[in-house]
């Protein structure tokens, strides 16, 4: 080898590395980016996932559940991202990189009996997510859809009204979970059921058998069964040993067990 | 002192202490004052307790007066069943009212309702808690409700006589209609600025209590969610003003539709407050502050004995028992305000065992065990939510 085809092998490499690295810094090749969008007076946080490539890519905006510190759900990020979605985590106020909000800290120091009152306040800053996620070049705004997992799966149904109210474009959504863990709040019941009943867009209820409970899939799948709307309600067999296994975990880390199903249902809800 | 303990003290504490101090609103500090008995006072009685009177607010330059509007959903909903008995309605004859199917679609049922022991007697009995607490020399306090219309039912008063007739009145008028809380909002901020019946007081804190039971939904309505925009616009306009609007959301409708009731609270710098079961208001409407004020905390230093009775109203101002012996006592006030700073006032008294008992003490000590029967009565709240 002579040292000018060394030369070139060094240089070809150090192309690649650095437009790798470069890659990476956008949220391309399943590392995220960190990114921060308003809401209201503040500036949240949250992280990005996007695919190889110019896009224009579907995107999913996906809500947390209630831990403190959600991170950037790599698991999901990947998954999704490697199926050609934009994938997007915000952190709601007072969570994970967000800063904190001493109106939210009072609503959630009042346990059940304030719960829909946080979600009230907090579907604004998923809202803010989503205008954010619209902006972004690559992404198609024609085909977003929201997510979410646990207290996540419940702003996903919140979403589901305010898309029919306000006109926002999305194309479908992913409940997983929501409500499994305060289903017994009677008034967090009402307002799911309210909210889902307004829905414009197919759904997909996804559980594990062993998660806190079912009957939130159940009942918000037989109110649009009632009506007559698009859904789907997938209960999968026990995953782990724990009801948390079957219910954070599941959704968090069982790609390999819901992965082809959800795929199945974005790609039969985007060609519509 | 090792290497990480001297670069703390060098880098870190001045930045904390910046972060710390650029965290705090300059100009509003809490001030925690006793006002009885002075310092140095001698007390001869025969309770060795002494009652300790004073107040504590974060003072924001004016001239400490606070201006309360009570406003009371008085909706059909509102003869629904609050979930409990109310003690001081029990003499009161049974009045069923008939409750119709609301113009919005809400959750709640058409039927009869025994009003003596409704959502509304409810607001009425809070209302009424909260008066035994203030003090009518500084405290103003004024009544407007709200069901198809919005009436001015007591402009403000330091005469809490006349704010407790005005309560009896609208139990005897009873539940109507819908839930007007835009234009009571408005009708509220009216009064407390100053531009309508109630006298103008420049410099006074200024504070909404909103109790409701439901979601906005005005006459001219279309049951659409234009009218909780308008109900929190509403508030917006009002802190700006310097209002702060206190929501309690009482019972199932008001918590499964809480997006105006929120936005209304957080849009004006006041705050939510969830009642599952409408009849325990009583157990909370007293712990709010207007004032800033979460908690305070009494104590004889001398004996570190903790106040055996301690109340903060709405307004700021307290009473406490506290334990003393013979001879000299440090009696110590530690105010926590809703931004977690501290305030403090110290007093030194001089006890002396004898003579009568004191009448004033006693009086508080009855009325504090009124008060906490008055709840206890209530019974155990359903756990969670009622169900």
């Amino acid at each position: 080898m002579t040292s000018r085809t060394v030369m070139g092998w060094s240089l070809a490499f150090w192309v690649v590395t650095f437009l790798q690295s470069n890659q990476s810094a956008s949220g391309q090749s399943g590392r995220p980016e960190e990114v921060t969008f308003p809401s209201g007076n503040l500036v949240l946080h949250g992280f990005l996932y996007r695919p190889r490539g110019n896009g224009p890519f579907p995107a999913i905006l996906y809500n947390h559940g209630s831990e403190q510190n959600p991170g950037a759900k790599p698991t999901l990020g990947q998954f999704f991202s490697s199926q050609g979605y934009v994938f997007f985590v915000p952190h709601r106020r007072g969570h994970g990189r967000s800063p904190h909000d001493s109106f939210v800290e009072s609503l959630r120091a009042q346990g059940l009996g304030g719960i829909v009152a946080l979600h009230e306040t907090h579907i604004e800053d998923q809202l803010a997510g989503f205008s954010y996620l619209k902006q972004l070049s690559y992404v198609d705004v024609n085909r977003i859809v929201v997510a979410g997992c646990s207290y996540g799966g419940i702003q996903t149904v919140l979403a589901l009204e305010a898309n029919a109210e306000q006109k926002l474009g999305l194309r479908a959504a992913l409940d997983f979970a929501g409500g499994a863990m305060s289903w017994r709040s009677s008034s967090l019941q009402a307002r799911m059921i309210s909210a889902v009943r307004k829905a414009t867009i197919p759904v997909l209820f996804i559980q594990a058998e062993n998660d806190y409970d079912l009957s939130p899939s159940r009942t918000l799948a037989g109110e649009l069964e009632k009506l007559g709307k698009p859904y789907k309600l997938l209960i999968f067999p026990p995953y782990g040993n724990t009801h948390e296994e079957g219910h954070g975990r599941f959704c968090g880390q069982a790609t390999n067990v819901w992965g082809p199903a959800v795929t199945s249902f974005l790609d039969a809800s985007m060609e519509k | 002192m090792n290497r990480s303990c001297v670069r703390f003290f060098q880098l870190g504490l001045p930045l904390f202490m910046l972060i710390t101090v650029s965290n705090r609103t300059w100009g509003a500090e809490l001030t925690v004052q006793i006002r009885s008995p002075k310092d140095g006072s001698q007390i001869t009685q025969e309770q060795a307790y002494v009652l300790i009177g004073g107040k504590a607010a974060v003072e924001t330059g004016g001239s400490g007066s606070v201006d309360i509007f009570l406003l009371l959903d008085v909706s059909g909903s509102t003869a629904q069943y609050a979930g409990a008995e109310f003690a001081e309605f029990s003499q009161l004859p049974n009045w069923y009212v008939n409750l119709r199917p609301g113009k919005c679609p809400g959750i709640a049922k058409a039927g009869s309702f025994n009003l003596r022991n409704s959502i509304l007697s409810a607001e009425i009995v809070a209302g009424r808690r909260l008066l035994g607490q203030l003090n009518s020399e500084t405290t103003r306090v004024g009544v407007i409700t709200f069901g198809e219309e919005v009436w001015l039912r007591q402009p403000l008063t330091h005469d809490f006589e006349q704010v407790r007739s005005a309560l009896e009145l609208i139990y005897k008028r009873g539940p109507d209609g819908g839930t007007n809380m835009v234009d009571a909002i408005r009708v509220a901020t009216d009064e407390l600025l100053g531009k309508g019946k109630s006298e103008k007081y420049l410099d006074s804190i200024k504070t909404l209590l909103l109790f409701t039971d439901g979601f906005p939904t005005r006459p001219t309505a279309d049951c659409s969610s234009a009218d909780a925009d308008l109900a929190i616009n509403a508030a917006q306009l009002a802190g700006k003003a310097g209002i702060n609007v206190h929501v309690f959301a009482l019972g199932e409708e008001a918590l499964s539709n809480p997006r105006a009731a929120v936005g209304i609270a957080r849009e004006s710098g006041g705050t939510y407050t969830a009642v599952t079961r409408p009849a325990d208001v009583l157990a909370v409407v007293d712990k709010i502050s207007a004032v800033g004020v979460d908690s305070i905390q009494v104590t004889n230093e001398t004996i570190q004995q903790k106040a055996l009775q301690s109340r903060l109203a709405v307004d700021g101002f307290f009473a406490s028992a506290v334990p003393v012996v013979e001879g000299l006592n440090r009696i110590q006030v530690l105010g926590r305000a809703s931004d977690g700073s501290i305030g403090r006032d110290t007093i030194t008294v001089h006890y002396q065992p004898g003579g009568n008992r004191s009448l004033a003490l006693e009086v508080f000590l009855e009325r504090e065990k009124n008060l906490k029967l008055e709840v206890e009565r209530l019974g155990k709240s359903p756990d969670p939510e009622g169900h």
